[in-house]
């Protein structure tokens, strides 16, 4: 994977619950981060550099650890942001990747539910006498 | 004098202690623009003068994260155009036509009864809509990404919007810009009417029988109405500014705030403001893939100044004004006019169900905005932090918190709330859909055919927007 102002590439990682996730990553300009909030997971990503200079935000006080490849499990399912943790210039905020952990249950259920309440407005307009609110 | 509240109305002047006495002050809108006006102007300052880096400087910081998401998701579901009572952009304009930060003046020459200075012209009657608002925001969005992200160019936008106010101010009577022209003003026009409080009369045969009609046409307590609308008659939020003047100047003490349930009002009267419903939706998910996703290339497209790539902005701005302008308007239209056919009654324009059937975006579209909004918030605000000790981002630490980390806040529960937001904007939506449809088609399984349609791209739009943010 690369990262440059202002995106990763590839931009969206797909992967399977439980698969065991090994990024090397490579920075094409300034420096950059890899938060994954998600797995715990803050990384430094140094131009010209092998090193990803990684910490977990949870594990306050930890050294920093110096890692040829970023290795984790994928535990849980659904869309996952990774960001840009170290100020990179003006669309910083907006640096970000995706994550996506199939089966990704959350999609299903929330898109699902917005056709659920089309069938249940449309359910309760047909079959009540005053209909919707 | 006072009739009984209509349905679902609580007023707020008679439950709430002290608030009428509150609001009735001269002083109370002076007192709460100033603290406001002051940091306005401290950010103008920083934009100018602090550091280049967005977020190292207040002014993106407090304007584009933090004021965007309390003025979306909190003060207009909330409070409708509360930010109108509170802005300080028209300050110096309005102070030119009274001369008087808080004292009511009377005579001539001015409007109405008041005595007020410049020309006091009146707004021309063909830019006596919102159009001029809506290509105003929409040109400004097209340059989305230098203005969130530069502090001088905000700087320069902001700082414009109070010159072109201050002109506009002494050329035409009263609040000309903040009606007409204001490109913030035209959306929170739009989603006012969602919101949970307005400013309505009492009893409106106490309206019908007043001859002084001060709360229009001014008089010694209060100034007329700045809004260019009848306090009287409002019906609807869109254009009520809550600057409080009708509750001070009526001599009938009519005029008061009411809490309501959210949504009350969708309906729109006119082409520009079906028009903003589709420039915001188009927004929100243009701003939504841009911003929000993951995509480089459209990134650097929407960012031209700093990726050099201007062929690609000039395929960004195509495609997010024919969007904005042309697709979605197509595709209600299309909804409108299969859902007009599907019922099969006569006696409803195209253009009464294009217009009843748009109203749906303004629950969807605020909905959506909120949903967009939620991330940029808890992803971002820890940036407030730095910036209130290191407003200009020149190294200073003046309140101890400017090296805190970055640290996103919860943002595991973003997607939870922004399906929430969706679905509760998508309820409002197909219930606007159907009140409109079974007012104006009468008859149950007609208006269900009517209302079709709109529902099921109503459904898609907030699918749509779910796909992008957690699918």
């Amino acid at each position: 994977m690369t990262a440059r102002q202002y995106a990763y590439d590839p931009p969206v990682l797909r992967v399977n619950l439980g698969d065991t996730v090994r990024l090397r990553i490579r920075s094409l300009d300034v420096t950059h981060g890899f938060f994954l909030e998600a797995f715990d997971i803050n990384a430094s990503i140094i131009p010209d550099s092998p090193y990803l200079e990684i910490s977990h935000p949870s594990r306050k006080g930890e050294p920093v650890e110096k890692v040829e490849e970023l290795v984790f499990v994928a535990d849980k399912t659904g869309k996952f942001r990774f960001r840009c943790s170290r100020v990179c210039g003006n669309m910083h905020p907006f640096m970000q990747g995706e994550l996506i952990v199939a089966p990704n249950r959350l999609a299903g259920a929330g898109i699902g539910a917005c056709f659920g309440l089309l069938a249940a407005a449309a359910f309760v307009a047909l079959r009540r006498d005053k209909g919707l609110p | 004098m006072n009739g009984p509240e209509p349905s679902g109305r609580i007023d707020l002047l008679q439950i709430v202690p002290g608030l009428k006495w509150l609001l009735t002050r001269r002083w109370f809108q002076f007192a709460v623009v100033l603290p406001n006006l002051a940091f306005f102007y401290l950010f103008l300052i920083a934009g100018a003068f602090g550091s280049p880096v967005g977020s190292r400087n207040i002014i993106i910081i407090f304007v584009w994260i933090l004021w965007w998401f309390l003025l979306i998701a909190v003060m207009v579901p909330l409070a409708s155009r509360i930010w109108c009572t509170v802005c300080p952009i028209p300050f110096f304009g309005e102070w030119y036509q009274r001369r008087a930060l808080v004292g009511v003046r009377v005579g001539k020459p001015g409007v109405g009864r008041n005595r007020m200075w410049g020309q006091n012209r009146r707004w021309p009657r063909a830019l006596s809509n919102i159009w001029l608002q809506n290509f105003g925001f929409l040109l400004l969005c097209t340059f989305s990404v230098p203005l969130l992200t530069r502090p001088i160019v905000s700087t320069i936008v902001l700082g414009g919007l109070v010159l072109l106010a201050t002109v506009l101010h002494v050329i035409y009577r009263q609040r000309a810009f903040c009606r007409y022209v204001c490109p913030i003003g035209g959306f929170l026009s739009l989603y006012s009417m969602c919101s949970m409080v307005e400013v309505r009369a009492r009893n409106l045969e106490t309206c019908d029988e007043c001859t002084d009609k001060s709360c229009l046409a001014g008089g010694e307590t209060g100034w007329g109405c700045p809004w260019y609308v009848n306090p009287s008659r409002l019906e609807r939020n869109n254009y009520c500014g809550l600057c409080m003047e009708c509750l001070k100047s009526c001599s009938h003490d009519n005029m008061t705030i009411r809490a309501r349930a959210f949504g009350s009002e969708t309906a729109l009267k006119g082409y520009d403001e079906a028009w903003k419903a589709f420039i915001m939706i188009g927004l929100a998910l243009a701003y939504s893939v841009a911003l929000l996703g993951p995509w480089g290339i459209v990134k650097d497209w929407a960012n031209p100044t700093e990726s050099g790539k201007w062929g690609g902005f000039a395929l960004y701005a195509v495609a997010l004004w024919t969007l904005t302008l042309a697709i979605v308007p197509a595709a209600f239209y299309a909804a409108a006019g299969l859902g007009r056919r599907l019922a099969g009654k006569a006696g409803v324009t195209m253009k009464e169900a294009f217009l009843g059937f748009s109203g749906v975006l303004v629950p969807l579209g605020l909905a959506a905005w909120i949903a967009f909004s939620i991330p940029l918030i808890l992803v971002n605000g820890s940036y407030v932090l730095n910036v209130i000790s290191d407003p200009l981002g020149r190294g200073w630490d003046l309140l101890g918190t400017a090296h805190t980390p970055w640290m996103p806040f919860h943002p595991e529960y973003a997607a939870i709330l922004q399906i929430a937001v969706l679905l509760a904007g998508l309820f409002y939506a197909l219930r606007s859909g159907w009140r409109f449809a079974s007012e104006r088609y009468g008859d149950r399984p007609a208006a269900v055919r009517a209302v079709a349609p709109a529902a099921i791209l109503s459904t898609a739009v907030a699918g749509g927007f779910l796909w992008l943010f957690v699918g």
